[in-house]
Order: structure tokens, then C-alpha cells, then sequence
């Protein structure tokens, strides 16, 4: 079977039509489609539940029928996955390597101890984000008590080649972040090449842009929490933008409140030195990774974007920003339009 | 046809090619569901330990021995490099950056 572009009907010239615009739930969280054409956004829109369901199909966690799980038992002998499990676990890998392991795809056995071991939305939840000096303890990762031994990195034992997936006993995958990404890029894809439109997908807040941007390319706000700071910018066509918060997805465990990003050092949440951390990259997945792995390095997460000219905005415990690379200060910003 | 019917009628051809495996050949899975991934990945990648990694704090070198010959493409380097974002040009705001 072999689909291709589906061709365009010639268009007069004409002022570009307002960009259309359709959000759902999904995975707890919203999910949403702007396109260029608003005729095709009902196209547009079944195209991304496709892929967001075909991806949620290969590796939940919570879904016993799901592929990963259904597979689980015979992972440390190997076994033969789909090119579409094939290719998250192998994102997955990729952003372990680009970040030197701060994004483990392993930790599916601490998180299910924190007990994040269902839906988030099945888990008393905490989403009035942290501030000040009781953020620590908060962090789930009291300062005091002695540290943990430090862990051999899980993500380095796993391997998929040529579709066969092994993954020692000991190890529970989870592919959370950089699923959430690489759908989002693929639903995107997708969409372009089907559709032949600019289309930006927002999964959780998680974009990914393909085809054509709108004039002035596409808006986006970034901001975490309604009181967090806020800064529209330009992302222009063909890139990818996440953030990723110590404020969502929140639970109480064990008498105090955990967060989902997990330090790989140690097996517990990371401590919540940023508030939040958005990234800005040609691809939803990088954008994911280096967000994530900011937010588990902490401080040294600034000279390692500077270093790398990698363009990222953190914000602090107390709601103070910092750029790195080319991301526009809220000068620029505010000098290249309207500073929210 | 409506517009509906279209959408499920082209999102079903999206779901076949991904569930037939053909995603390196067939139009849709190859142009849309690999090109969304950064330039450089496969399905295929191997990862083996390399010596003093549990020791290095988390920091693993990673010990890539990838069979998809990609060395020196963005998914060994993870970072573009390209300027991906700009000031906001303060029109309408068309979606959100955000944690979840």
C-alpha cells in the first residue's frame, strides 16, 4: 500500500484563511491541532488520533494488551517488536545518549514504587506547583537523609536491532516523555505529508510543526502554570518545543508530594531547582529530551545548553527566567511584538 | 464523502501502514512516521556498557555501537544547532508550551 500527498485543488489568490483549530483529551492531558487550511482540520484531526492511538497501542504502560506489555515476559531472551515499538524504544535510547543518560527509558520499577504504577488521572493529584525553600523537601528527596547508591544507567543494557528488542529482567521500561515527542513529530509528519498543510500539534504542550507556518510563523506562549511567567514566541516551520515541569503531574506518596521527572542517579524525583524548562529544536523528541535532562541536571543545566548553543528558557523557584542560546530574551521579544 | 468520513478514511491508510510494518517503504509510514523522528534515527540501535559507566554519576557515555550509520548526524549530537525560535511577532497566539 502506498499513500502519497493527496494533491491540492488550485486556489485563487487570496488573503490566507485564519488557521483552524481542534483539542481533545488525551492521556490526561489536552491534546491539539492548529492548521493552516481550516477545511482539512477534521482530516488533520483523525490523522493524529491515529497515531497518538497506534503509539499508546505499542507502549503503555498502564495497558496490560499493550504491545510492550504483552511482550514483557519474553524481552530479556528478545523478541521481534514493530517497526512502530521499534522506533519509540530507539528514540528512547537516542535521548539517553544525547543527554549522557539524564533521560533514562528505564524507570518504569521506580516510578511504579513512587507510585506512578497507573494513569495519571486515577492518582491523587497535585498541580499547585512548588515555590521556596520547602521545594526540596517537597521534591520527594529530602536533602538530610543519605543519599541512595549511585546505579549502573539501565538505558545502556537495552538494545533493539533489526526489530529485535531485548531488556534485561530487571528492567521495566518506561517511554512516557519520548513517546509523548516522537508522537507528537509523527503525528505532525503525518498530517503534512497526507494533508500537504503546515499543521502544529500540541501533545500535553509538547509541539511539533510540519509543512508550511502561517505568516510570522507559528505563535506560541510559552508559560507553565497561569502564574508562571509568560513569553510568546516564533516557532518557525519544520521545528519542535517542549517544557517540562516539577509542577504537573504531581502525587502524593508515602505522606508527601512527588513529582514525575526522575533523577536515573538515584531512582527518585529530581530535585526542583527550575520551575519549568522549555526547549526549542528541529525536533519535538530533542526539544523533549534536553528539557527533561535540564530539569534532573539542575544549575549545571545552564552552562551545558550555553555550551552547546542549545536554545532553552528556564524559570526558577521564584519565577525568574534565564535563556541560553538563541532563545529571544523578553527584551527582544518584547521589541519583535507583543510581550505577554 | 464528508469531511469526517475522509479524515477516519485517511487516518485508517495511516493506521495500515503502521500496522503492516512497512514503515521504511510504503509512502505515509516512511515520509511521515520515520521523517518525525530526528534526521538519523532508526530502529536499530544498539547500546552496549562500557567500562566505569555505573560509576561516572549517571553521566554514561553511552557506549554507542549503533548499526544505522549514523555517525556525526544529529542523533549522535542531539542538538541541531539550528536557531528554532524568535520572538513572538504579537499576532494570535495558535497553541501553548507547557508542562504536563
Amino acid at each position: 500500500m502506498t499513500m502519497q500527498t493527496r494533491p491540492r485543488p488550485p486556489r485563487a489568490a487570496q488573503s490566507a484563511p485564519t488557521p483552524g483549530r481542534a483539542a481533545w483529551p488525551l492521556w490526561g492531558m489536552e491534546a491539539s491541532i492548529v492548521v493552516a487550511d481550516p477545511g482539512l482540520l477534521a482530516e488533520a484531526e483523525g490523522i493524529v488520533r491515529t497515531v497518538t492511538s497506534s503509539v499508546e497501542d505499542s507502549c503503555s504502560r498502564f495497558r496490560p494488551d499493550s504491545e510492550l506489555a504483552r511482550l514483557q515476559p519474553r524481552l530479556a531472551a528478545g523478541v521481534q517488536v514493530s517497526p512502530m515499538l521499534a522506533n519509540l524504544v530507539g528514540s528512547a535510547l537516542a535521548a539517553a545518549r544525547w543527554t549522557d543518560g539524564d533521560v533514562d527509558p528505564t524507570l518504569g520499577k521506580d516510578l511504579e514504587a513512587l507510585g506512578y504504577d497507573r494513569d495519571i488521572r486515577t492518582i491523587k493529584v497535585r498541580t499547585t506547583g512548588i515555590a521556596g525553600p520547602a521545594a526540596r523537601q517537597d521534591s520527594g528527596l529530602d536533602r538530610n537523609e543519605p543519599r541512595p547508591e549511585r546505579r549502573v544507567p539501565g538505558w545502556s543494557r537495552v538494545s533493539v536491532v533489526d526489530g529485535m528488542l531485548r531488556v534485561p529482567d530487571d528492567v521495566r521500561l518506561d517511554l512516557g516523555a519520548t513517546a509523548k515527542a516522537v508522537a507528537a513529530d509523527m503525528a505532525a509528519a503525518s498530517v503534512h505529508a497526507v494533508l500537504g498543510i503546515g499543521v502544529l500539534v500540541s501533545l500535553g504542550g509538547d509541539l511539533s510543526a510540519a509543512g508550511p507556518a502561517p505568516e510570522g510563523g507559528w505563535q506560541v506562549l510559552v508559560q507553565d502554570l497561569p502564574a508562571d511567567p509568560a513569553q510568546q514566541v516564533t516557532l518557525p516551520a519544520g521545528c519542535g518545543m517542549a517544557t517540562s515541569s516539577t509542577q504537573k503531574r504531581r502525587w502524593h506518596h508515602a505522606g508527601t508530594s512527588v513529582h514525575h521527572i526522575l533523577d536515573p542517579r538515584f531512582g527518585l524525583p529530581a530535585e526542583p531547582v527550575w520551575r519549568s524548562v522549555t526547549v526549542a529544536a528541529s525536533s519535538c523528541l530533542e526539544a523533549n529530551a534536553f528539557s527533561t535532562a535540564a530539569v534532573v541536571r539542575g544549575f549545571s543545566a545552564i552552562d551545558w545548553f550555553r555550551s552547546r548553543g542549545i536554545a532553552g528558557r528556564f524559570v526558577d523557584d521564584r519565577g525568574r527566567t534565564v535563556t541560553t542560546g538563541c532563545w529571544p530574551t523578553d527584551r527582544a521579544a518584547a521589541e519583535g511584538g507583543r510581550h505577554e | 464523502m464528508d469531511i469526517r468520513s475522509r479524515g477516519k478514511r485517511l487516518a485508517t491508510g495511516v493506521t495500515a501502514a503502521v500496522s503492516l510494518g512497512s514503515l521504511a517503504v510504503v509512502g505515509i509510514g516512511s515520509a511521515a512516521v520515520y521523517a518525525a523522528t530526528p534526521h538519523g534515527t532508526t530502529t536499530d540501535t544498539t547500546n552496549s556498557v562500557t567500562s566505569g559507566q555505573g560509576d561516572n554519576q549517571g553521566q554514561g557515555t553511552g557506549g554507542t555501537t549503533g548499526d544505522n550509520g549514523d555517525n556525526g548526524s544529529s542523533l549522535d549530537n542531539g542538538y541541531s544547532g539550528v536557531s528554532p525560535v524568535q520572538p513572538g511577532n504579537g499576532g494570535s497566539i495558535h497553541s501553548r508550551s507547557s508542562g504536563s
